[in-house]
Parts: C-alpha cells; sequence; structure tokens
C-alpha cells in the first residue's frame, strides 16, 4: 500500500474533469445520451458565481 | 411503471464479478453485468426521466444531482478496478441490453486492447502547483541579472531605485516563470519514467480548481501496482528537490484509468 500517497476527499473538479472529459466515449445510433462536461463546468461556475454575489450581498446587508 | 434505460460505467473481462459494496446510481436497480465475447460490461437500469436524452442536460446544471451521480459512477468503478476495467465517460446510456451486447461485439477489439493495456494499473493525478510568492524570492536569490538590478535599487538616487526595482520585479516575474514551467516539466519526466503511460492533461480553469495556488501542470500516471512504492517515491523526491523554490505536489488517486483508453490516442 502506497501510504505516501494518501487519499483524500477528492474534489468535484477532478472527478468532473475524469469522469466526463475521459473514458470511452461513445457516438451514434446506440447510446440514448452522453453527458457533456462543458455543460457541467458552466453550472459549477455559475454555482459559484452565484455563491460569491450571495455572500457580497450578505456584506452588504452586516455593512448597512 | 418507470421508463428506463441501461447506464454503461465500463466494461471488464468476461470472467470479473460484479463489483460488490457500490450502490448503482439509482436505488431502485442494482449493478449487474451484461457478459458477450468474452467482456462484461457493468450495468445498471437508470430511469430516462432522469438520464434520458431530454433529461441529461437539465440534470447537468444541478450540482447535488451532479455530484450524487458522478460519486456514485466513480465508486463503481473503484471497486471494479481490482479485477480490471475501462472506465466509459459519465452519462453512457443505452435503449436496452441488446445495444449493449452490440456495443460488446462491435468494440471487441479495442475494448481487449484497453484492458491489457490497464491491466494490474491504476492511474494517479499529481497536480504542479506554483506560489509565486516563494518563486519570487527564489529567483531574487539566486538569478544574476535579478542579483545586479536589486543592486542597483540599493545603492541610486530614488528616481533610478524605483525603476531598477521596477525592472527588478519584471525580470523576477520572467525569468520566475520560465524557470517554474521547466522545473514542472522536469517533475513530469521523473514521473513519467516510473509509469508504464504518462501524459499531461488539460488544466482546470482556476476558479473551478479547488487550489489556490495556479497549476503549471496537472499529469496523469498510469502506474502498475508493483511500481506504486517506486512512483510514491518519485514524488517525495521531486518535493524535496524543488522545496523552497514555490514548487508544490498535489497527488490524487489511485484512479480507473479514465486518462489511458480510448480511441482519441496511440
Amino acid at each position: 500500500v502506497s501510504t505516501d500517497l494518501a487519499q483524500h476527499r477528492v474534489a468535484l473538479v477532478d472527478l468532473v474533469d475524469r469522469l466526463l472529459g475521459k473514458g470511452v466515449v461513445l457516438a451514434g445510433d446506440i447510446t440514448l445520451a452522453v453527458a457533456d462536461v462543458d455543460l457541467v463546468r458552466i453550472s459549477l461556475r455559475a454555482l459559484i458565481a452565484s455563491v460569491g454575489s450571495l455572500e457580497e450581498d450578505r456584506d452588504r446587508e452586516a455593512a448597512r | 411503471v418507470t421508463a428506463t434505460g441501461v447506464y454503461v460505467y465500463g466494461v471488464a473481462a468476461g470472467d470479473a464479478p460484479v463489483p460488490q459494496g457500490a450502490g448503482a446510481l439509482d436505488v431502485r436497480f442494482p449493478l449487474r453485468t451484461v457478459r458477450e465475447d468474452g467482456l462484461a460490461a457493468i450495468v445498471s437500469e437508470v430511469p430516462l426521466d432522469e438520464f434520458g436524452e431530454d433529461a441529461i442536460g437539465g440534470r447537468l446544471g444541478d450540482r447535488e444531482w451532479v455530484e450524487a451521480k458522478v460519486r456514485a459512477h466513480e465508486d463503481v468503478l473503484e471497486r471494479a478496478l481490482e479485477a480490471g476495467v475501462v472506465p466509459f465517460r459519465f452519462g453512457t446510456v443505452f435503449r436496452g441490453e441488446e445495444p449493449v451486447r452490440e456495443l460488446l461485439r462491435e468494440r471487441a477489439e479495442l475494448l481487449r486492447v484497453s484492458l491489457r493495456r490497464v491491466a494490474d494499473k491504476r492511474e494517479w493525478g499529481v497536480k504542479v502547483l506554483v506560489d509565486d510568492d516563494e518563486l519570487a524570492s527564489w529567483t531574487a536569490a539566486t538569478d544574476e541579472r535579478a542579483g545586479e538590478l536589486a543592486d542597483e535599487a540599493e545603492a541610486a538616487s530614488a528616481g533610478r531605485a524605483y525603476l531598477a526595482r521596477k525592472r527588478l520585479e519584471q525580470v523576477v516575474r520572467e525569468e520566475g516563470g520560465e524557470r517554474a514551467a521547466a522545473w514542472a516539466r522536469e517533475v513530469h519526466d521523473r514521473l513519467a519514467a516510473q509509469a508504464a503511460e504518462a501524459r499531461t492533461v488539460a488544466i482546470p480553469p482556476a476558479e473551478l480548481s479547488g487550489y489556490a495556488l495556479p497549476i503549471a501542470l496537472n499529469g496523469a500516471y498510469l502506474v502498475t501496482r508493483d511500481g506504486e512504492d517506486a512512483f510514491a517515491a518519485a514524488v517525495e523526491e521531486c518535493r524535496r528537490d524543488f522545496a523552497g523554490r514555490g514548487l508544490e505536489l498535489a497527488v490524487s488517486g489511485p484512479w480507473p484509468p479514465y486518462n489511458f483508453v480510448g480511441e482519441d490516442e496511440a
């Protein structure tokens, strides 16, 4: 066991990049759907942006 | 009755067991395998109101949904890793079991080659992070031109000292950037020497990376189980050798070999 390479809770972005950006891809008739990594990135970015603006709102409230 | 599709997590050898201890993507539908032509697809049913063509796009905007499902996909593959598995991309859904069998027949050669390629190996990720302040200190202390400019800033009149300091900052930034890039490359080469295969992959956008420090290099390494101790030792050596210069190594893994399957590479 490689204890030196200690595993910690994996960042979501690492997971998303590997699971949605890599792996065997099949295009064509046989698959119904293949998720699009860019869609998820956009949603993660939107989430971070909305958390940021929430915090700004809260700071503004506090400052009042 | 819920309309369902068949979700494929990955493909293993025909005699591989159903991964134990992992939950499937939907608690109503357990993990199972579809076996054909000496290969086993690891699958479970998924509801089409979440995973169907029209539905999944909307779900991908729901962070909680994405996180839960992405972790479930990863968990299944981690439990399949021991026996060897070719990971599929998240969200690969088939209309039924017969199309999955068709896939196993039609892509048998590619899948077999991929299984051999990743057998008894696991993927590790290493990100080279750069601490710009530490890098600047190191560069200012070791670069000849930076040293001259620092002396000039000390000795000169106020006006010239200002210009010398400005020039010094620029030299440190440029020289530091070049050094960091070269060191990151050296780290990658040293780690690659301990891996069966290695590649650099796209660097995630800074605001999503989860790291405060910028990433100079994002490496993926396919390492034999026997070689993991040597690989870990190489990581430690690099950490030691570049200590004080502003380079940090962030290790992740072991991963299923996402970066070492597929047709888009030799």
